[in-house]
């Protein structure tokens, strides 16, 4: 098992600060403040990134921020989110994720996406996974921010974003019980947080299975 | 406060221990209406501040029974309200304006403060010269002065701090002179304040002094810590952010300044939507720590809350007044980190 199949895993890597250098050079310092100044048209570029995708996850390179105020925070954090959960009713193979986050911008966003309220329509579990590198298009140091996700359920994604790709057996036989019942309630509340593929068990076989990855390839 | 309107239009400001921004407000407005009955007419405006800054410096060092670090000790406000003035001044754009600025002595902390953050943005062929007195300046043993430049924040940098304050923060920091478990809460602390002069008054200033005092309340008790310095207590941040367009009132939606200052110290913010509850969070923050004291100016009405517990409120005579508003802080460094966790959270 544990095959690295990043033909499932498609991401579109965009640099906030290449962003912002088209919508305000004097911010490239890397500290971000103003919504209506840049919050604002931060979010809707990324936005229209995230509704050109179809089957992709969009991923937002923070290399370079090294510090932003809450209101721009939660432009690109929670207020995006709810772009991607709108977006996702019609196109659910899209997904959202954050990398060469620091340890600052983490907590900064974790705040925000446990605070602060989606619309009437949008009632989910504020929870995203974001990773502190990037490297040979492989991402490392996952962590889950917001909402807390019950433990159960996030000892299955832990799982998932250690070995890349697994099968339900693969959790079992990583010590997780009742796995099935649980990777239904993660597609449930949480569909966002990783794929479900549906694959050939060999190449050769007309026999397939699900198997369960991160949105993005990871490093083992 | 002596005016007089003198045949070469020299127009005399002497400020006092009894001065506010009403006053400012005042003259403002009869220099505003002496330009514009006399199109030919130059004014030199004769300023002392140091009378206004130097007085409430005196009277606070000699008091031996203090027991709370208040910020009338380092007059900072007295002055920010002078640049403010100025700046007021500066907006009339008027050629014909020369300012003679009278400082406190040249090697007095709160000089060296408005010198080395050029909170002063004088006219041309305007000067600056300085009051001489007897008595030894405010210096206190164990003092020392740590510096972040003034910045404008507003349209003409899209609303960011300039690289210039961000490189003069790394600098200080890196140099040590505060702990690097400090050094993110700070920088978040004027950054969300930063963002609030831009908001509410169409562009804004923020300046940011941190001084080490060794007066100060040590935990549980009261006294002087002469003997007894703790430099994340004895360390305070004063965050000043002032501007020159909307008063609190009108920037917070409210019928009166009173009303507005209320809800600032309550900690609301009439930031957009729900997030970001800036610069009210950090005085509400300070406010309820009793650690830290918290200035509030705007038009008539000026309120300081103190770490003693006292809230003292002060109304201008007259209606004319500074346009725009001038918020302080003054936080001790052991607070600062709280004040980051608060403002992140949801109001």
């Amino acid at each position: 098992m544990n095959i690295l199949d990043t033909q499932y895993q498609g991401f579109k890597l965009t640099s906030a600060l290449e962003i912002l250098e088209q919508i305000s050079p004097s911010s490239l310092s890397g500290y971000l403040m103003n919504r209506q100044t840049l919050g604002i048209p931060l979010r809707e570029e990324l936005t229209k990134q995230l509704q050109s995708l179809e089957n992709n996850t969009l991923v937002v390179n923070m290399a370079g921020v090294k510090e932003m105020t809450t209101s721009v925070a939660e432009e690109i954090g929670p207020l995006l989110f709810h772009e991607l959960i709108k977006h996702r009713e019609n196109y659910e193979n899209v997904y959202l994720t954050y990398c060469n986050v620091s340890d600052e911008i983490a907590k900064g966003l974790d705040g925000l996406f446990k605070t602060i309220k989606g619309d009437e329509q949008i009632s989910i579990k504020q929870t995203i996974v974001v990773f502190s590198t990037l490297e040979d298009d492989r991402f490392s140091g996952h962590q889950f921010l917001g909402q807390e996700i019950p433990s159960a359920l996030k000892e299955i994604l832990d799982v998932i974003y250690k070995f890349n790709i697994v099968s339900s057996s693969t959790l079992e036989e990583q010590g997780i019980k009742a796995a099935s019942k649980k990777l239904s309630d993660l597609a449930k509340y949480y569909p966002w947080l990783f794929r479900k593929i549906q694959k050939p068990l060999d190449v050769d076989s007309r026999a397939w299975a699900y198997f369960y990855s991160p949105i993005v390839p990871v490093i083992k | 406060m002596a005016t007089q309107n003198l045949p070469n239009s020299q127009y005399k400001l002497r400020l006092s221990a009894y001065s506010d921004s009403g006053e400012l407000g005042y003259h403002l407005v009869r220099i505003k209406h002496l330009l514009s009955t006399n199109k030919t007419r130059k004014i030199d405006v004769s300023l002392n501040a140091s009378s206004w800054a130097y007085d409430w410096d005196y009277a606070y060092d000699s008091d031996p029974e203090r027991d709370v670090y208040l910020p009338p000790s380092l007059p900072l406000p007295a002055l920010v309200e002078v640049a403010r003035f100025i700046y007021a001044l500066s907006n009339l754009s008027d050629s014909r304006i020369k300012i003679q600025l009278i400082l406190p002595p040249q090697n007095h902390a709160a000089t060296r403060f408005i010198e080395k953050t050029g909170l002063l943005a004088l006219p041309k062929n305007s000067d600056v010269s300085y009051f001489k007195s007897p008595v030894t300046s405010s210096s206190q043993p164990g003092c020392d002065d740590v510096l972040i430049p003034l910045t404008f924040v507003g349209s003409v940098n899209n609303g960011q701090l300039t690289s210039e304050f961000h490189n003069n923060f790394d600098r200080l920091a890196d140099a040590g002179y505060f702990k690097q478990e400090h050094r993110s809460a700070i920088r978040k602390v004027v950054m969300e304040a930063a963002e609030n002069a831009d908001n509410w008054g169409g562009g804004g200033w923020v300046c940011c002094f941190l001084r080490q005092e060794k007066l100060g309340r040590l935990e549980g008790s009261f006294g002087n810590l002469e003997d007894n310095f703790v430099p994340a207590q004895h360390t305070h941040f004063f965050l000043h952010v002032f501007s020159t367009g909307a008063g609190l009132a009108q920037a917070m939606n409210q019928g009166n300044e009173w009303d507005a200052a209320d809800l600032i110290a309550k900690g609301n913010s009439t930031r957009e939507r729900n997030g970001g509850r800036g610069f009210p969070a950090i005085l509400n923050t300070v406010i309820n720590s009793s650690w830290g004291t918290v200035s509030i100016s705007s038009a008539n009405y000026h309120r300081i809350i103190t770490p003693d517990g006292l809230t003292r409120e002060y109304y201008s005579a007259g209606t004319d007044y500074l346009p725009g508003m001038h918020l302080c802080a003054v936080i001790p460094l052991k607070i600062i980190s709280n004040i980051q966790e608060i403002i992140t959270a949801q109001a």
